[in-house]
This record gives structure tokens, sequence and C-alpha cells, in this order.
């Protein structure tokens, strides 16, 4: 009973690792950019999707193919911003707000659509595991922790992209003083262009674990962007750490509801941890009012 | 010279409107549908601007008191409550959950206020789906069988005209000005005294009662209701769609945004067989790229829509006459 | 004595940053005050306190001998204390007239009724020169009239204090005596008026009384001219203020 409660657990840190760590790309992107990209759940399906296909012709290890993958949705991305959302970057914020919403509304319709027609049938998840660990009676399946200890050392790598560089000071410069950025000479619309791109790959690149875990349809995109920004209010906008601890509380609590309740009613979990987090403390649990 | 464009616009409402009425003696009952399921995306259109459009809160959610209403509908036709009282209780219903999730919902802003809003459908599809012994869960739910189609019609007609007049004085109203002006600066609003939050709870609440009719009344039509029928994207986003496209904050524009729409759907759609989801997104990215203010206001077409007096200005000076200053 | 107002020992901390230290104020009705101090000496935080959009780290702030420290913007509104923003902030999309309405039908306590509302409404756009801008959006209007809309709006709540915050940075010389005109008809009207400036000559023209700020100290509070040649204050003020002006301190 204690050992399969804790596989719940671990799996929901997992899940949770996974989900924080996508979030954290939708954070940035907010932050930096101000639009909050609903298409973003879509990039995870396609990382999700690109991945399975390149595992499957090429047989590579997924978690270089983890890493391939994001600059190549850093290219796309800036693509994206460029074509899509740097036309509008120059708005007044709630002319912002409307055309960003049918902007990345429009585009996550299209890309499920499209997506719909080339991949008709759901992908199951890829089969790659390695032997599970016996601790003291605690089975642990081996993947799931060394693709854990790779987020976290992705995790780790990100942060200090973003206290050392020059770009991921940029990033945070631009997420706590656009103005003040602006008047120093950060080149605001290429930075935004490269934050978008690698916030995207970051959600494509969790795609690839998230195939491990779940079944795949194009659909999933828009429920999960919504997961993912009840995960940036729970943990508080442009904070890594807060994105990883609202993530993981959010797998836990889907992992033993779907457990207890059934996995028809994990949907709700986000919403009810989202509610509950905003009638209690609304700038999120890291974050700053 | 507004005066008399004003009392025009009033003789042709009226006179459509008695075309409408007399549709069920003229027209096929596929012509009353279309009629039908017009007048209801219309006032959901209507509705969903009252919070999307005068308040300025991106509403995404606002089926759900469109699914809410015809569920609690359904099922109160379904224990034998009669028509007018089953709509009445469950609106009843609809606004109080609209009062309740005001409260942590309105804590959000802009974007998050958008996609908080619309995941909370995707939330009540789920509940929707698995309290089978209430809902009829994935399978939907009957209501008693019957033909109500032109009564249907007829109680969607008032409906949509109500919410037409509702938005109209809305817009003329102290309480209308407030949502204007929360929409505008919230924090200055609420530092001249404005009440934000309780007229923001308010604003939800009046939105949900309009969907919340509609939906018990689409529901009592067509007998039956399924959960992707009630919170499914089509539903969701037609009217944002068309609110949006004409104008928001404008009363005028749901009618635009229809009429261009359907325009589309005949010219577009019969031609390519194909792929209308794909284009009704890129038409989404479109409109948020070159018309996010909708078709009423661009440039040459907004001063004629603000002399007629459907524009954003409360217009007292008619009433007043002109005011020695 | 019962003061208008009555600032007692206002101290703001943001985080570690000591923006107000132990502000001691009191103004009584029928004054002009001047507040005036280099940028970032907390100003417009004195302001945001008193106006009740911040809630002060101690101190209190007492209106006609009420406490007024912890209430809300909008009650504070009502109660008679309106404000105009640094950079303005009218509701862009409304017409001038809704932006007074606002004022009007919120911003006190008894709300005069429809009728009278607009006429109202009227009055006090003609009185700040903008009776013919009634229908145009806010948005329309140019930086001077949007001033005037400011002040307009605060006048429309129908207050007993203004606090004016750098009403007339960005005013040329003609349009800076209006606007100095239009603010002692202001105070004849019965309003006491607040008034951060930078303007050194409005201040002397102005204002019965200067409070200097430095730091979120209060380094000097006096008449114009006593202050004007306050060791202190020049030295606080030495290279924010242009050459002409530093000649004026000295006359």
């Amino acid at each position: 009973m204690v050992s399969q409660f804790f596989q719940v657990f671990t799996g929901g840190i997992l899940l949770g690792g996974i989900y924080g760590f996508a979030a954290f790309g939708l954070s940035i992107t907010f932050g930096v950019l101000n639009i909050l990209n609903l298409a973003h759940g879509d990039f995870l399906m396609l990382g999700s999707l690109v991945g399975y296909r390149i595992f499957l012709s090429f047989g590579i290890n997924p978690f270089i193919i983890a890493i391939l993958i994001i600059p190549l949705f850093v290219i796309i991305g800036v693509g994206f911003y460029l074509l899509l959302l740097k036309p509008i970057s120059g708005k007044p914020p709630n002319q912002l707000l409307t055309a960003s919403v049918l902007i990345t509304l429009g585009a996550s319709i299209v890309i499920e659509d499209l997506t719909s027609f080339f991949w008709p049938h759901p992908i199951t998840g890829i089969d790659y595991s390695l032997p599970s660990l016996d601790l003291y009676g605690l089975v642990i399946s081996e993947t799931r922790l060394f693709i854990l200890l790779f987020l976290l050392i992705l995790a780790i790598s990100i942060q200090l992209y973003l206290q050392k560089t020059y770009m991921g000071k940029s990033i945070r410069a631009i997420t706590q003083c656009r103005g003040g950025a602006r008047l120093i000479g950060i080149p605001i619309s290429r930075i935004s262009a490269l934050t978008f791109g690698l916030g995207v790959a970051i959600a494509a690149s969790a795609g690839v674990f998230y195939i491990t875990l779940f079944t795949v349809t194009p659909v999933i995109g828009i429920p999960l962007t919504v997961k993912y920004m009840c995960i940036v209010v729970l943990g508080g906008l442009g904070s890594l750490t807060g994105s990883v601890m609202g993530g993981i509380i959010l797998g836990i609590a889907e992992s033993l509801t779907a457990y207890w309740l059934g996995a028809a009613w994990s949907p709700a979990v986000s919403f009810m941890l989202l509610i509950l987090i905003l009638m209690i403390k609304p700038e999120g649990l890291l974050g700053r009012k | 010279m507004s005066w008399i464009q004003r009392k025009n616009l009033y003789l042709i409402a009226i006179l459509f409107l008695c075309v409408l009425a007399a549709l069920p003696l003229l027209a096929s009952s596929y012509a009353l549908m279309w009629v039908f399921l017009m007048a209801v995306y219309l006032t959901l259109a209507l509705s969903y601007d009252i919070v999307g459009g005068f308040l300025g809160y991106m509403n995404l959610g606002h089926s759900t008191s469109f699914g809410l209403g015809a569920y609690s509908t359904a099922i109160l036709l379904n224990h034998d409550f009669g028509l007018a009282l089953a709509l009445f209780l469950a609106t009843v219903f609809t606004a109080a959950f609209a009062a309740i999730v005001s409260y942590p919902f309105f804590r959000l802003r802009g974007a998050y206020f958008a996609l908080a809003t619309f995941g909370l459908i995707g939330l009540m599809e789920v509940l929707a789906t698995n309290l089978q012994h209430v809902t009829g869960g994935s399978g939907g739910i009957s209501t008693p069988p019957g033909d109500y189609m032109v009564p249907a019609y007829y109680l969607s007609l008032v409906a949509a005209s109500g919410t037409v007049i509702l938005s109209y004085f809305l817009g003329r109203s102290r309480f209308g000005l407030a949502l204007l002006s929360i929409r505008e600066d919230e924090e200055v609003a609420r530092s001249f005294g404005v009440p934000t939050f309780p007229y923001k709870s308010l604003s939800l609440v009046i939105s949900s009662v309009p969907a919340s009719l509609v939906g018990g009344i689409y529901v009592w039509n067509i007998t039956y209701m399924s959960p992707s029928a009630a919170f499914g994207l089509e539903i969701a986003l037609s009217p944002v769609v068309m609110a949006m496209l004409g104008g928001t904050g404008i009363t005028l524009g749901p009618f635009v945004g229809a009429a261009f729409i359907t325009l589309i759907q005949e010219l577009l759609w019969i031609k390519v067989a194909y792929f209308h989801v794909t284009i009704y997104g890129i038409l989404l990215v479109l409109l948020g790229l070159f018309m996010p203010g909708g078709l009423l206001r661009t440039r040459w077409l907004w001063p004629v829509v603000q002399r007629i007096g459907f524009g954003e200005k409360i217009d007292y000076f008619k009433k007043q006459g002109t005011l020695q200053t | 004595m019962t003061y208008l107002l009555e600032c007692k020992g206002i101290t703001k901390n943001f985080g570690g940053l000591g923006a107000l230290k132990d502000i001691n104020i009191q103004v009584t009705k029928g004054e002009i005050i001047g507040i005036i101090g280099p940028n970032g000496a907390g100003k417009t935080t004195l302001f945001n306190i008193i106006a009740g959009a911040l809630p002060p780290s101690y101190g209190k702030v007492f209106f006609k001998g009420h406490e007024i420290s912890e209430k809300p913007a909008a009650e504070v509104c009502r109660l008679g204390i309106a404000r105009t923003y640094q950079i303005v902030r009218p509701f862009n999309s409304l017409t001038t007239l809704e932006n007074i309405l606002i004022g009007l039908s919120f911003g006190r306590i008894k709300p005069p009724t429809y009728k009278k509302r607009i006429i109202e409404a009227m009055n006090i756009l003609t009185f700040m020169g903008l009776g013919t801008k009634a229908n145009n959006a806010a948005e329309t209007l140019t930086l001077v009239e949007k001033k005037y809309l400011e002040m307009a709006r605060a006048m429309a709540t129908s207050p007993e204090i203004l606090l004016l915050d750098e009403v007339l940075s960005g005013l040329g010389p003609a349009e800076t005596v209006r606007a100095m005109d239009t603010i002692r008809q202001i105070q004849t009207l019965g309003v006491t008026v607040i008034m951060i400036e930078h303007v050194l000559r409005v201040i002397m023209e102005l204002c019965h009384r200067v409070i200097v700020l430095n730091y979120g100290v209060k380094i000097a509070e006096d008449r114009p001219n006593k202050v004007a040649s306050n060791p202190e204050v020049v030295e606080a003020y030495i290279g924010n203020f242009g050459m002409d002006e530093q000649e004026t301190l000295h006359a």
C-alpha cells in the first residue's frame, strides 16, 4: 500500500517536473513579451510528435532528442514570433491583449487542425524503459529517475544561463522593468524573439518526455496551456523555482486525484488549485506583487 | 441629423422584427432553425460583450453560463417542471454560480483572466461527463420530446431583442459608464470611487442571465444536450469571435460580426471542402493582426457608428437639447 | 485645534528602502501648500499615502480629525480628498464629459441626480476651459488639455483637498500663467490645494507655505521666500534646477 502510494507520489513529481519545466517556458515568454501564448501547449504537443518521429526513424536516445529539439524549436519559435507577434508588439495594453489572444488562439486552432490531419491517430507513449530500481522495497522506474535528473540538470543550466549570460540577464531585466531595459540599450525586439523561441523550445523539450508518460493527441494543447497558466499563477510569474514548485505540486495533486478518484477527474485539479491560490495568495507562492 | 438617422434605424429594426415574426408562416423549418440558431448566437455574443466589451475582461468562458443553463433546464424539465419555472430556476442557479466564481477569477487580469475562464469550460465539460447520474454523462441528456420549434423560435427572438435592449441601455447607464472606466484604467477608476469589485461581479452575473436563458430555450427546443454541445469549442468561441469581429463594446458589433461570418461561411466553405477549422483559425489570426478593434472601429467607419449613437459615447445631449456653455 | 489634514509621523518603507521618514504635516483650510524636493524625495509616495492608495508603514493620517490612514482610495476620495496623477491617466476612449461624469457620479458621497449631472459636469468642463471638447475622446486631447482634464476630473468629486502632482510640468510660460490662475480660482472656491511642483516661480507666487522633502525627510517648512534662501534646500537642489532658476534662488 505504501509502495503504491510512493509510486503515485513519485509519478506525480515526475509529471510535475515536466509540467513545471514547460510552464517556465510560458512564464519567461509572458514576462518578456507581455503576451500569454495560448498556443504554448501546442508546442509541447509538437515536440512530442517530432520526438516520437525521430525516435522511430533513427532510434536516437530520447534524452539526446530532447536536447537536439531545442535549437530546432528556437528557430520555429523565432519565426512564429517575427511573423505573428512582432507586428502587434507595439500596441497599448488593451489592444495587445485582444490581439494576442486572437492570434495565439487562432494559431493554436490552425496547428491543432493541421496536425489532426497529418496524424489522425493518437500516439501512445514511447517505450524506452530501463530496468527498475529496487530501493528498500520501493520500486522506482529508473527511466523516471533519469528523466527527473535530466530535467533537473536542464533546469539548473537554464537558471545559470539566466543569471550569467547577457541574454539571460536581458530577459530578467526586461521582465522586471521594460522601460529601463530599453533605456540602457537592450534590444527588446531581438531579445523578445529569442525568448519566445527559447520558451517554445523548452515546452517542446518537455514534450519529448511527456510522451513517455501519456498519450498525445493533437488537441491536448489548450488544456495543457491552461494547466501551465495555473502553474505560473501558482508559482509566481518569472520564477523558475516557482514554476517548478508549482508544477510539482500540481503533478502530485493530479496523480493523487487520479489514484483516488479516477483519471477522469484530473483536469479539475489544476483548476481547483488555481482557485485556491487566487483566494489565498494571488501573487503566487514565490511571486512578487 | 443623428436624431433623424436614429429614428430611421428604429423603423428598420421594427420592420425587420415584423418580418421575422411572420417567418413561421412563410418559410421552411430549415429557415426557422437557422434564424433560431442565429438568435441564440447573437444573444451569447451580446451578453459576452457586457464583460468582454464594456468591462474589458475577456471572458472566454462565457459559454459556461450557456451550458449550465441548458443542463439545469434539462434536468428540471425532466422532473416535470414547466418551462417558465425551469428557465427561471436554471438562470438563478447560473447567476449564483457566476457570482461565486467571480470572486477568485476577478483577481486575474488580462490574458490570465482570458485563459482561466477558458479553462473553466474544460472543467465544466469534465464535470458534465463525470457526474453521470445527474447529467447523463458523455451520452448527453434528453428532455421531453415534442415539436417546440415555433414557440422556441419566438422565445429566442425575444431573448435576443431583450439582450440588445439590455446592452443598449447599459451603454447609457451610470453602471455602464463605470464598467467602461474600469476597462480604461481600473486603478484610477477605483481611486475615483467606482466600486470596482462589486461592479465586476455584477457585470458577470448580468451577462450570465441571457446566456443561461438561451441555453434553456435551446435544450427545450432540440430536446437534447451533450457535454460537447454545451461546453465545446464551437459554442464557446463563435459568439466571442462575432463580438470581436464586429467590435467589442458596441451594441451593433455582434450583428456585424455575425453577418461577416455568415458571409464567409456561405462563400468560402461551400467552395473549400476541407480545413474549415484551419480557415477559422487563420481568420482569427488575421483579425488579431489587422483589426483587433473590430470592423466597426476601422477609421472611416467609426465616426459614422458614433453619430448614429451606437458608439461608446453616452448620448445625453439628445435628451437635454443643446446646453448653454 | 483640528487641522483639515494632519500627517503624524508618516513613515513608509518599501522593503529595505525608507521612502518616507517620520513626516509631520498640518494643513489648514484654504491654504495653498507646495511640496518640493529632488526627484525620489518621496513626494508622490506621500500623496499616495494621503489619498489612500498606499498604507503608511508607520504613522497616521487625519482628515478633519478622523483617522483615514488605512482607508481605501475610493473612500478617501468620497470623503473629500482628490488627486491628479503625475503622468496623466485619463480614461482614454471615454469622452471628456464621460471622464468628468465618473468623478461626479462615484466620487461623492451624494452624487447629483441624473438631470443635474450633465449640467454640473459641463460647468466643471467650462471652468477648466474644456467646454468645447466635451464630446471628444480623452485620448485626442493635447497634453495641456489632458492636464486640465485631470484637474477637472478631480474637481468633479467635490473635494475639500486637491492633491496636484506636478500638474504644471511640461507647460510653456503662457500656459503656466493660465494654470496658476485656474489654481487660484480653485482656491477661491474653498478648496485647499497641496501641490507637488518643480517650477520654482509657481511655488513662489502661489503657495502660502512650502514643505521641502529630501530623501524622505522634511528638511524645511516655511514661507516660500524663506525656503528659497535656506542653504540646506539650495544644497539639496543643486543640479536639479537650471542656471536661471538658481539665480532666482539667490534673489
